[in-house]
């Protein structure tokens, strides 16, 4: 059982870190990143409350609370960053090239 | 039973989550992420943490999925040509980047000592202790989101 | 050092004196005095020479390290002088030889304006000369043995405005640097098996106990180096070019001296060569091949000089020959005939050639010289006879004794010392008869030619004394052989004469001298008919058998070879690492560069590896 929910937690890291390394709208990135995050949350809930350890309850609960305002910041960047005309995404942010 | 609901919901989530990958889309990614997390919700549920599990539900789905969707709405303009980057490292290696990570967690978990996996449905003991441990030793902490997450509130002032 | 006698010091410093003085006092000032001060120093050269030569017949045997050049660990070079019968027997020649030699170059050059330059290279070479015959090790001889090397071609060169003088000179000192290296090779042979102590005196001793394959190496490098100083055959083709020398030069270096040395090395370094098993023999047939083929050439050649050139080669050859059969002090002997006689010749193609105002004279140039130059006549016909191997002139006892162990030996070896004493009277008396009876018919004749000053003079009739009588001493000369040198045990060092070998040599120099004057005299054209008649035969002759363009078509291969080599490493290997490290680091930098793409996913994609890259690790 801890084998499979570590698995599934594997599974839905890897989804997001995809998500995160090959798609091209920063929007995208951003909900991958979210995804990683929620895979560690679904590890630690079910191990904390396995070996009865409270204190990683609420370390998840404050991962929760922090990816939520991560998600507000990223998604102001963003607005920031996209124009009047088409948006922005990861190859027009090209300033470090050469 | 247990034991149904919770493999239903890990492989819907998977699912979900390999759609939310290869979608054009961003509404339609959005809300496949949406589904991903309501199963993380279940698990929670599931684990013995229902607190947790309807907290979920409401800052993902209440608050955040909103926001996401309300930014893709305000970012229009054409669907570019692809949604997929232009890594200019050739697929092959591209493809390793990602399967070796995998491999290597795969062998983690296969190598990996676990304790004797319990079962879903644990007792509520253990999440009834939260509110006293955010609040005693975890108080720092707490304090330090709290600001965060009003400091991240400025941060969408400006826009 | 007490028991070094004065006459040792005095025959070392009074030359490098006297070179010092004139190179930074009398040159400077009045370059026409050069000549005084050096004339002192070959006054003094001979007194000492003397008084050494007559301290070790009366038994005295000196071999004294002077200083130590270079010392490491066990490893030490010393410097010292021997003085013993086979160095002062040569010294007591090349002492007065030179001297003479050097009175009459003192009035043959005057009016060149290099004489003080010729002066002092001419003394030069005399020190370099004498340093070589009193050494007392390898090394020092080498290094003397490359002093004389370089003052020879800096006086081949002498009249350096003359592109054939400076080819010649560079072509001397190149064949000579062929053998040379082989001395070298040869001196670090010996040093590497008597750590550095090359010294005659001990270095034979621990032969025996070296590996054989070293000591037959030094051995033959030796041999092969004696080949290129005194002209056998693979290099011998330098001397006949060095008559661009001034008539001095030839007569002193490429006659009595210089080439003679490469002789000397041989007979000094005797106990190395004889321990060989075949050494002797292989010497004593490239010394036959030598003579021979050098007589045969030396018939046909017009130019006087170039004449005695082959000669030279010839009696080199026969020495040579001396060396096969193991008869060390004939060998020597000869030698110091020979230095005699050919001086003579060679000084009195140089008055010939001053009497007629040119640098070097041919047959069509000459004849009918008799009566007009009695003297240079009568030493000239003195000296071929002596040459010849005529008795009782010096070059018979010499050359007697070397003949009577070739008809000793019988077979082959008889056969090639009839031929070489055929040939050597044939040749000297065609040049005799051709040039100073006449004239013929194809002749310009004598002109105005007259004898010339006396200092031109005297020292050809004081050498000509030598060339008639230096034979009658081969008893004591024998005596001054035996101190201090090992000869072949059991043997007296110049075997005395015997009826069949004088009745044998003496029929084949008189047949030779008949027939030159049968084919100079009776049929006075025949020298330029059988030219016309047979033209192979004299351009074969001409190109000494064939040797000759063979040597120019494998220097040339081996230039080329070289330049191809060298040019193609140079521009390829040497330019391409410099050219191509610039264009190396901008490609580098190139590709490094495009690493860096600005696209956000492949800084994400990198960063993702790395941190496998460190999973892995901490997994490990």
């Amino acid at each position: 059982m801890t084998l499979s929910i570590w698995g599934v937690s594997v599974l839905l890291f890897l989804a997001g870190l995809a998500m995160v390394v090959l798609r091209r709208q920063l929007l995208a990135m951003l909900l991958g990143l979210e995804l990683m995050i929620n895979s560690v949350n679904i590890a630690l809930v079910y191990t904390g409350s396995l070996w009865a350890d409270a204190e990683a309850l609420s370390a998840a609960l404050l991962i929760l609370a922090i990816a939520a305002a991560e998600v507000v910041v990223g998604l102001s960047l963003i607005l920031k960053l996209n124009g009047a005309g088409a948006p922005v995404d990861s190859s027009g942010l090209s300033e470090l090239k050469g | 039973m247990v034991e149904l609901v919770f493999w239903f919901s890990a492989i819907l989530a998977v699912i979900f989550a390999s759609f939310m990958l290869a979608q054009s889309s961003l509404f339609a990614s959005s809300i496949c992420l949406l589904a991903v997390l309501m199963q993380a919700a279940t698990l929670f549920f599931l684990s013995g943490a229902p607190m947790l599990a309807f907290v979920q539900v409401l800052v993902y789905a209440g608050a955040v999925m909103v926001l996401i969707v309300v930014a893709v709405m305000a970012s229009p303009g054409p669907a570019p040509a692809s949604i997929w980057s232009r890594l200019s490292l050739p697929r092959p290696l591209v493809w390793a980047g990602l399967i070796l990570p995998a491999l290597e967690f795969a062998l983690l978990l296969w190598a990996g000592a676990f304790p004797g996996g319990g079962s879903m449905g644990a007792a509520l003991s253990t999440q009834n202790q939260i509110g006293p441990i955010l609040f005693g030793p975890y108080a720092l902490a707490t304090e330090a989101v709290t600001l965060l997450m009003f400091l991240a509130s400025l941060a969408v002032l400006d826009s | 050092m007490n028991l070094v006698p004065w006459s040792l010091w005095l025959l070392i410093a009074s030359p490098v004196c006297a070179i010092l003085a004139v190179f930074f006092f009398v040159r400077p000032r009045k370059p026409q005095w050069s000549h005084w001060p050096i004339l002192g120093s070959c006054a003094l050269v001979c007194l000492a020479a003397t008084d050494l030569t007559s301290r070790v017949y009366a038994g005295m045997v000196l071999d004294v390290p002077v200083a130590i050049w270079m010392l490491g660990g066990d490893w030490y070079l010393p410097f010292g002088f021997r003085v013993d019968g086979l160095g002062t027997a040569v010294l007591l020649m090349v002492a007065w030889v030179g001297a003479l030699i050097q009175v009459y170059a003192s009035g043959y050059m005057k009016h060149d304006p290099g004489f003080s330059r010729f002066v002092l290279l001419f003394h030069l070479f005399y020190l370099a000369m004498i340093g070589l015959l009193v050494s007392n090790n390898f090394v020092q001889l080498y290094l003397f043995w490359e002093l004389v090397g370089v003052c020879s071609y800096f006086l081949i060169g002498f009249w350096y405005q003359k592109e054939s003088a400076r080819r010649a000179a560079l072509q001397a000192f190149l064949a000579n640097r062929v053998g040379d290296f082989g001395l070298m090779l040869a001196v670090l042979l010996l040093m590497a098996m008597t750590h550095g102590n090359t010294s005659f005196s001990s270095v034979f001793r621990l032969l025996p106990a070296a590996p054989t394959e070293m000591v037959t190496l030094a051995a033959f490098l030796v041999f092969w180096a004696a080949t290129a100083k005194s002209a056998q055959f693979p290099l011998y083709f330098w001397l006949p070019d060095a008559m661009e020398g001034p008539t001095p030069v030839s007569a002193l270096m490429h006659a009595a001296t210089m080439v003679t040395a490469g002789i000397f090395l041989l007979v000094r370094a005797w106990p190395l060569i004889s321990s060989i098993e075949l050494l002797p023999q292989l010497i004593g047939w490239v010394g036959a091949a030598t003579a021979i083929g050098a007589g045969l050439v030396a018939c046909a050649k017009t130019d006087l000089k170039r004449v005695l050139a082959y000669s030279t080669v010839s009696h080199l050859g026969i020495m040579a020959f001396a060396l096969g059969f193991g008869e060390t002090a004939p060998a020597v002997f000869h030698l110091l005939t020979h230095g005699f006689f050919k001086a003579v010749l060679f000084l009195c193609v140089g008055n010939i050639a001053h009497a007629l105002g040119k640098a070097s004279v041919g047959v069509d140039e000459t004849g009918g010289l008799a009566a007009k130059m009695p003297l240079t006549f009568g030493c000239f016909t003195a000296a071929a006879l002596s040459l010849a191997g005529l008795w009782p002139f010096a070059g018979f006892y010499s050359k007697d004794s070397i003949l009577d162990a070739a008809f000793h030996q019988g077979g082959l070896q008889a056969a090639a010392g009839v031929a070489i004493a055929f040939l050597s009277s044939f040749y000297i008396f065609r040049m005799l008869f051709l040039s100073f009876l006449g004239p013929r018919r194809e002749q310009r004749g004598p002109g105005h030619a007259h004898e010339g000053e006396p200092v031109l003079g005297i020292p050809v009739f004081f050498l000509s004394l030598g060339a008639v009588g230096a034979g009658w001493l081969s008893g004591p000369l024998s005596r001054l052989l035996a101190s201090g040198w090992m000869l072949r045990t059991g043997m007296s060092p110049v075997p005395d004469w015997t009826w069949n070998g004088l009745f044998a040599s003496q029929a084949c120099a008189l047949a030779g001298v008949g027939a030159a004057y049968f084919l100079t005299t009776l049929r006075p054209q025949w020298d330029w008919d059988w030219r016309r008649r047979f033209p192979r035969v004299e351009r074969l002759l001409e190109s000494d058998f064939g040797w000759k363009p063979t040597v120019a078509a494998f220097s040339a291969l081996v230039v080329e070879a070289a330049g191809m080599f060298s040019r193609g490493w140079d521009t390829r290997l040497w330019d391409g690492l410099v050219e191509s490290t610039a264009d190396w680091a901008k490609r580098g930098g190139e590709r490094a560069a495009s690493l860096a793409t600005g696209q956000l996913n492949d800084y994400l994609w990198w960063m993702l590896a790395g941190t496998t890259g460190l999973l892995y690790l901490v997994l490990r």
